[in-house]
């Protein structure tokens, strides 16, 4: 994944943003046309190729499994503050750490305020804080995501006339429809055998120390993409003059902070929400609709960081997502386990 | 699945509505120039919109541009600055009295009102856009860049160039 994140962006996709889900999703949101945000506009194939790289996977693995549990709203938001906390960052975990290993010193603060967001979380679920458990569900419920999927990759083949691609901005730049499918599909399957999931591994690490597996998975990870970035001329050490990145390092902290805490609480980051989603996982799913949701809204209600700092309505929707997971772990807390 | 008629109806009415929808989908329309206009008129709008910017500001500034080829750049800024009041929150403005400033030996201002019109409107440091500036805004950051010691310069001046300088790396936005 580390080595494909790189590539991507050698082969057309903007710089550090080989993987985002996020970007993805304000892109593909736009591509919709649910912003006006004519520079963030294009359907990015990899996100279908996440998802049906992960159905394919599940299904020859005899994992493909609907079920569900409770709470879908509180998910659909969960989605769309996920999407707001990387929109702060400029960036998802896969990205923040395609960004570490280019040289981009501005997400060490965010890989703080993601690890710091995951040990929050963690703490809570040891206090009872639990969305309830899930349960087998109606097939038709883990297949419904998963054929939005089906007709995103046919929009892709075949785009119809209202699906909008942007001729200038970032949207504008993307590696070759088919290989940016193939890569999508490759790193989805690989990600569903996996579990591959940013803030599980940190989870993990935070819960087992040394012992972790997911060290060994962070590691290649880093260093796949720390020597394809040196090969290709992508690594630049250095504060200032990062690619899409803004020196508001509070509110970096603040929004991965956020990410990190509400994937604790849905059980994965945003890529992992897709890829359950692809293995028949509605409450993933549920995520997944929040994160398209949230792709419009970071775009059309201007909240979205850029290079130039967050909007103070950025900083707004950080803290109401900071409001939002605290209001969950006081009302989805079993207090009698304690 | 199919327990009793009800559901044998409900499946063979599901296969009639998926198979005409499949055949709309992929049947060429009748009425194709109607509906292209609805579903791709975004498209077209956002197309007629950059056209018609452009020839916009080509109208707008051309005083301005012929003032610069005369070399009068003194008056060039002050036609710009009449201009400008009337249009205050065009990016164009910005990224030419960049330019007039860099030309003028003002780095500090010209970075300054670069970051303003880029900020505006990114297209200035687009490598594929008409109104790329993105070799003008280079030069200067890079000039700046150069200097011994430019972080000692005062805040404003340097956080205007580091932005331009990450807007040219790239990335999302």
């Amino acid at each position: 994944m580390g080595l494909l994140g790189v590539l991507l962006s050698v082969w057309g996709n903007p710089e550090n943003s080989g993987i985002c889900i996020s970007c993805f999703m304000e892109n593909s949101a736009g591509a919709l046309g649910l912003h006006g945000n004519a520079r963030l506009q294009y359907l990015r194939p990899e996100l279908p190729g996440f998802v049906l790289g992960a159905v394919l996977s599940a299904f020859a693995a005899g994992e493909f499994r609907p079920r569900g549990g409770n709470a879908p709203v509180l998910r659909l938001f969960s989605g769309l503050f996920l999407i707001v906390g990387c929109a702060i960052f400029v960036g998802c975990p896969i990205k923040m750490l395609l960004r570490l290993c280019a040289g981009d010193l501005t997400a060490l603060i965010a890989a703080a305020g993601l690890v710091s967001g995951v040990w929050i979380g963690l703490q809570l679920l040891a206090r009872g804080v639990d969305l309830g458990p899930q349960q087998e569900t109606n097939s038709v419920n883990g297949f419904l995501i998963p054929l939005l999927f089906v007709l995103l990759f046919i929009f892709v083949i075949i785009p119809p006339p209202f699906v909008i691609a942007s001729t200038e901005g970032s949207s504008s730049r993307h590696a070759p429809v088919f290989i940016s499918l193939a890569s999508g599909l490759f790193i989805g399957a690989i990600a569903q055998r996996s579990r591959f999931c940013i803030t599980g591994s940190l989870r993990d690490i935070i819960l087992m120390g040394k012992r972790a597996p997911q060290l060994a998975g962070f590691a290649a990870f880093a260093v796949s993409a720390i020597i394809v970035s040196i090969a290709t001329g992508g690594m630049r050490v250095s504060l200032y003059g990062q690619p899409g990145a803004h020196l508001e390092h509070f509110w970096s902290f603040l929004g991965m902070l956020l990410v990190g805490w509400i994937s604790v609480m849905i059980g994965g980051c945003p890529f992992r929400q897709l890829v359950k989603a692809g293995e028949g996982d509605a409450d993933a799913g549920m995520a997944v609709a929040g994160m398209f949701l949230g792709g419009a809204l970071v775009q059309s209600w201007g909240i979205a960081a850029t290079a130039a700092g967050v909007p103070n309505s950025g900083k707004v929707a950080a803290l109401a997502g900071i409001a939002f997971a605290l209001l969950v772990s006081l009302f989805f807390r079993n207090r009698s386990t304690n | 699945m199919t327990h009793d008629n009800l559901d044998r109806s409900l499946w063979i009415v599901l296969i009639a509505v998926v198979a005409a929808t499949l055949a709309l989908s992929f049947l060429p329309a009748s009425n194709q120039s109607a509906e292209t206009q609805m579903t791709g008129g975004r498209a077209n709008d956002q197309k007629l919109l950059r056209e018609a910017r452009i020839l916009i500001i080509q109208r707008r500034y051309e005083p301005v541009e012929t003032l610069i080829k005369l070399g009068q750049n003194q008056q060039a800024l002050l036609k710009l600055e009449e201009i400008s009041r009337s249009y205050p929150a065009d990016p164009h403005a910005y990224i030419l009295r960049g330019e007039l400033l860099s030309a003028m030996g003002a780095p500090a201002e010209a970075a300054s009102s670069f970051a303003q019109g880029v900020k505006l409107e990114g297209g200035y440091v687009d490598k594929n856009s008409p109104l790329s500036k993105r070799a003008a805004i280079s030069r200067l950051v890079e000039a700046e860049l150069s200097k011994p010691n430019p972080g000692s310069s005062p805040q404003s001046r340097i956080n205007d160039i580091r932005y331009l300088q990450s807007r040219l790396a790239g990335g999302c936005e």
